[in-house]
């Protein structure tokens, strides 16, 4: 898996509503688009089709058009996801801390400073 | 069992004993792992994350110390939104910065939990020889910080019940579903739960405003559900069998008590804005007026609040000595922690119907003289809540997360489960629910058969736990 790949997936996966579509889609073989939205009435259809468009384009559901309907259903292959979802998660942990790091360097503003000040 | 292990690392321009000590300073900035509250650092020490999972808000989760080495290495256990094993190793480098490698180890059965809960893995295949037990409670959202010891009683349960032969010669096995505080996620974790090959009973530990949700799920599929945390009397059926302390259990003594202990007459509710919060509102101000006292005002806040100074300016403005705060997990803990940094705890009682050992743990200091009345406090002092103790220690280590009331209830309805199941001589709901009252499980608690509280126990916080004050009859055994 590329670091894009892992990155879509993150990204997909790091909204709590994206979880709940993904997981409401995940007990059935195939839902259509409309039944979906009707399970998150409070959020409208406009915003249930853009979280699908993500998740699709993460890799995560598969689109089946039929007519005017479109359908969708979990692909087949994600247990990859669970494992990028969770590096993405730790990683992203690190690099913030490398950035603060970083910055605290280059400013002098230092959470070092603010460390001590805690034990002291 | 398997295991994943995911291996992170980065280097940074800070020696190893500077990026040692930046470590659980709270301070967001450095990332959630790094940047985590950890105040103090000891094994077994708590440690609350602000996990960046998406939402405006970020989502509450804990860990442990396990152990470290100052300027080495950071051992935790990952506790919410999920289990793991997470080993920071600190490495010197020759231009004076450091090598961080964090090694993060989740076992199988914890990444099929997670892989379910997103549709994503399909883990609930059962041997013929299995009868599963559904555990659905929160693992992350509000309430989700207090969750692993609630998993972990479930475990003890069931190990002990299947080295005690299982229930009815078949092994029990457990599956584990989060509802992320949250009904629309509780309604399609039910749902899973409920295609489980052998599934004979589902154990809820959750909100009410789940409950309403799921437990006409479990009527409609024919499903036993054992409700057990604290909670409002609702709707009765057969296959909904309850076991938590009701409104009434917890204030009908505690309030009067409180109030003669004070000499003040004026009361604020306060708490989360669903259904047990405003039951518990009710009760409370029904107690007030009967015994002559004033509710002078009241608030709620939706559940995941940030925000809780408008509550706090009116409970200030009112001049009350009392109150009733009904808020959830996450938002218990900061509203709490908030009021002591106002300055209120100092002429301000407070009667919180869901502080336990768990809650105290998260809120230090800031939680000292709160009340509650539960079935269950960790400083009970019986011969059987020993002997759990040290089996729980035993089996989960010294620095696993501390048993709450809400975790030993579930303990015990899963033991009075498969008693119930061998008197009424099977796991079927016909069978469970004519053994129910002959069911003699002994536990911590003190039950009649059934798991019906017949006592209560009276509770102050301290800084380091829950201390018992008194033990009180329950409300239907008083009447």
């Amino acid at each position: 898996m590329t670091t894009s790949e892992s990155d879509a997936i993150f990204s997909a996966l790091a909204d709590p509503t994206r979880r709940a579509i993904l997981s409401l889609i995940g007990e059935h073989e195939e839902l259509p688009a409309g039944e979906i939205a009707a399970h998150f009435d409070s959020l409208g259809r406009t915003a249930v089709s853009s979280h699908l468009r993500i998740l699709r384009l993460a890799g995560l559901v598969a689109e089946r058009r039929d007519g005017r309907f479109r359908h969708y259903s979990v692909t087949p292959t994600p247990a990859d996801a669970v494992v990028a979802f969770l590096t993405s998660v730790y990683q992203n942990s690190l690099e913030q801390l490398a950035s603060a790091v970083q910055d605290a360097s280059a400013t002098g503003d230092t959470p070092l400073n603010r460390a001590d000040e805690r034990s002291a | 069992m398997g295991e994943l292990i995911l291996n992170n690392e980065t280097q940074l321009e800070v020696c190893p004993s500077e990026l040692f000590a930046l470590f659980g300073s709270g301070d967001s900035s450095l990332g959630w792992l790094f940047g985590a509250e950890a105040p103090q650092l000891r094994p077994g020490s708590l440690v609350r994350l602000a996990l960046p999972l998406g939402g405006l808000v970020r989502s509450p989760g804990t860990a442990r110390v396990l152990s470290f080495q100052p300027g080495r290495r950071i051992d935790l256990m990952h506790e919410t939104p999920w289990a793991g094993r997470v080993v920071c190793r600190f490495d010197p480098l020759s231009d004076g910065g450091t090598r961080l490698r964090v090694r993060i180890t989740i076992d199988d059965g914890e990444v099929a939990r997670l892989g379910a809960e997103l549709g994503l893995l399909s883990n609930y295949g059962t041997g013929l020889r299995e009868a599963s037990l559904g555990l659905l409670t929160s693992l992350s959202g509000s309430a989700g910080i207090l969750g692993r010891s609630t998993v972990n009683c479930a475990q003890l349960a069931v190990e002990e019940i299947n080295a005690d032969g299982g229930v009815m010669g078949r092994t029990v096995r457990l599956v584990v579903a989060d509802d992320s505080t949250d009904p629309g996620i509780g309604a399609i974790a039910m749902r899973r739960l409920c295609r489980t090959p052998g599934l004979a009973a589902v154990v809820g530990m959750h909100s009410s405003a789940t409950y309403a949700v799921t437990a006409p799920m479990a009527v409609a599929e024919g499903i036993p559900y054992l409700y057990t945390p604290t909670s409002e009397p609702t709707a009765a059926h057969p296959l909904l069998v309850r076991f938590g302390e009701t409104p009434m259990d917890q204030l009908h003594q505690a309030l009067p008590r409180m109030a003669a202990q004070t000499g003040g007459s004026r009361w604020f509710l306060a708490g989360n804005d669903y259904s047990w919060p405003r039951a518990i509102g009710a009760t409370a101000r029904a107690v007030i007026e009967r015994m002559g006292g004033t509710v002078a005002g009241e608030g709620y806040l939706p559940l995941g609040s940030q925000d809780f100074e408008p509550v706090l300016k009116a409970i200030q403005r009112s001049g009350v000595d009392h109150v009733v705060s009904s808020f959830v997990g996450q938002d218990h803990v900061c509203f709490q922690r908030d009021f002591a940094s106002y300055g209120l705890r100092e002429s301000i009682r407070t009667f919180a119907p869901l502080m336990d050992d768990a809650v105290v743990e998260h809120l230090g200091e800031s939680g000292t003289g709160t009340w509650n009345v539960l079935g269950y406090f960790v400083g009970l002092d019986t011969s059987e809540n020993r002997d759990f103790l040290c089996r729980y220690s035993e089996r989960f280590g010294s620095c696993s997360p501390p048993v709450s009331a809400a975790a030993e209830g579930v303990y015990e309805a899963i033991h009075t489960w498969a008693r119930s199941c061998r008197a009424g001589g099977g796991a079927d709901p016909t069978a469970l629910l004519s053994g129910l009252r002959r069911a003699d499980f002994r536990g911590p608690r003190r039950c009649d058969r059934g798991g019906r509280l017949k006592s209560l126990l009276l509770g102050e916080a301290t800084a380091s736990g829950v201390q018992v004050l008194d033990e009180l009859p329950a409300a239907h055994q008083a009447s």
